[in-house]
């Protein structure tokens, strides 16, 4: 019996590439995780990185993926024990040094992730994400350098929603929620059909107490990606934070 | 057709907390993102077991004021075992261990209503409670643990590790009764019993009215409670004088005992009960 029989991650969801005829390789497994990513789909796509890997063990996006995934799904012991992994065969590789920089200083271990942040800086690569690691740790020691990692940031990539939206949730996550705002709203400017700006934006302008245009910036997420069920997740978690705003959730999953 | 991408090997092994049990959490929609649980399921007991462990990786803070104040917990209800102040820091034990376990299984609670949240968690402090206190009932038959007794008025602490051979004349003792013929027609109900020693195996006895003489010591009490002059205890039983309120009661008042009413041997004895435990003084 295979030992992922069982795994049920995706109820009635078909691929989000539809053409039979694609070749299932390493490219339609990264695209399926960028997709799956992009769609709130965290779990969908750690499994279509993994399968990337499983073509290809050298590819660095892969690994990175992984462990980006690893932290969005909130498991950073995992996402640490994978960055480790992955920096056995690319131990320079600064996307990985800043994304294990990231895992520990969302684990708690500031010294050892302010190190690895530095490290990721001295490699001198060219995503932004570097920066943005290096913004998180320096967040999470409410160091005033923060700032100026999320500037050097945006410079690097300032027409990316990427970007924008990483900036988003490190703000989100320590709790500087207009900011976090800001930067959602520009994320979704920059790519209005990505359902996971939208989603952003919604729970930052939740936390703001802007209600309706939570409201409409959810619905915007789920008419993006219909039938998903990681975004209803999502917008049920802060459901339950915001009570006032089940009659809305109702309307939207109910129809 | 529902597509499912194939298995890797690259796929970190979290995948296995899906494998039992997962799927059935994910249809009752407990939670979307079942987390380390299952995967970390080699330390679940420890965390279910020590209190506060279940924030260590989360809030270690509140794992150290957990601890901390268990541990307070636990050695007030040491030291004040037998009072009210006790059973107030057992209930803060129990409260500490409940909202540890409630956090350890948190993300399979966290889609559940406040309601049954709060209905969990007074069904882990019963389910606690109970555990608890079978678990002293145990510790009580294996002899391990202080338990306190109960007779008509007060409450014993009895240290049921005390080998039965160490006990002298003059000590206090915890012992069991079954249902005792003690005079015609007068029997008395099994339980536990505290009483003092006054003669161990081999001690000669001497009953003089009121008083009871045991070598050079003399022991006084309500009335004459044996119609016998003389009696030499047993090899490898005790005789013991039951606490007083015993005699006071009216049907024992008249009555003459029989002399098995005040042997008490190794199969009866619970444990000796010191004069002091800690602040509280149990007898003079």
């Amino acid at each position: 019996m295979s030992r992922f029989s069982n795994l049920e991650f995706e109820d009635g969801f078909d691929s989000f590439q539809q053409d039979q005829t694609l070749l299932k390789d390493e490219a339609f497994y990264l695209k399926e995780a960028r997709l799956g990513f992009e769609n709130a789909k965290f779990e969908y796509a750690l499994r279509a990185y993994a399968k990337a890997l499983e073509f290809n063990p050298m590819s660095s996006v892969a690994w990175a993926g992984q462990v980006q995934m690893l932290i969005e799904l909130g498991e950073y012991k995992e996402a640490k024990l994978w960055a480790e992994k992955a920096l056995e065969r690319f131990p320079n590789n600064s996307e990985i040094l800043s994304l294990k920089a990231m895992a520990l200083g969302r684990y708690g271990d500031l010294d050892a992730a302010l190190a690895y942040a530095d490290a990721a800086v001295e490699e001198r690569g060219e995503s932004p994400i570097i920066w943005l690691a290096r913004a998180d740790v320096l967040m999470a020691r409410k160091e005033k350098m923060a700032e100026y990692s999320i500037e050097r940031a945006i410079v690097m990539a300032p027409e990316d929603w990427f970007a924008h939206w990483m900036v988003s949730k490190i703000y989100y996550f320590y709790k500087y929620f207009l900011k976090a705002f800001k930067s959602a709203k520009k994320a979704v400017e920059l790519a209005p059909s990505v359902p996971i700006c939208w989603l952003q934006l919604g729970v930052c302008q939740l936390e703001l107490g802007m209600i309706s245009q939570a409201h409409l910036s959810f619905q915007s997420a789920v008419e993006l990606s219909p039938s998903n069920r990681e975004i209803e997740n999502i917008i049920h978690k802060y459901d339950r934070k915001h009570s006032h705003f089940r009659g809305f959730l109702r309307k939207i999953f109910e129809r | 057709m529902a597509y499912k991408i194939p298995e890797s090997p690259y796929y970190p092994p979290r995948a296995k907390l899906f494998r039992r049990g997962g799927c059935f959490f994910n249809k009752l929609r407990f939670v979307p993102n079942i987390g380390g649980f299952f995967y970390e399921h080699r330390f679940v007991l420890f965390k279910i077991l020590i209190p506060g462990l279940s924030f260590k990786e989360v809030k270690p803070i509140i794992y150290r004021i957990i601890l901390i104040l268990y541990c307070a917990s636990l050695v007030g209800f040491i030291l004040l075992l037998g009072t009210g102040w006790s059973a107030a820091a057992f209930s803060i034990m129990v409260f500490l261990h409940s909202i540890s376990i409630i956090n350890c299984f948190g993300s399979l609670l966290s889609r559940l209503r406040v309601k049954i949240k709060v209905g969990f968690a007074i069904l882990i402090s019963v389910i606690l409670t109970m555990f608890c206190s079978s678990f002293i009932q145990i510790l009580d038959r294996t002899f391990l643990f202080p338990v306190r007794y109960k007779d008509s008025k007060n409450w014993y602490i009895v240290l049921s590790i005390t080998d039965f051979k160490k006990i002298e004349p003059g000590d206090k003792i915890a012992y069991y009764r079954g249902r005792l013929k003690v005079a015609n027609a007068v029997y008395i109900e099994r339980g536990r019993y505290v009483g003092t020693v006054i003669a161990k195996g081999g001690d000669k006895i001497e009953f003089k009215g009121k008083f009871i003489k045991v070598e050079d010591r003399i022991y006084a009490t309500s009335r004459p409670i044996l119609n016998i002059n003389e009696f030499v205890v047993p090899k490898n039983d005790l005789f013991v004088l039951p606490d007083e309120e015993c005699f006071e009661s009216s049907i024992f008042k008249t009555i003459e005992f029989d002399i098995k009413f005040f042997l008490v041997d190794e199969n009866d004895y619970r444990g000796y009960i010191p004069k002091k435990w800690f602040c509280k003084r149990q007898y003079y």
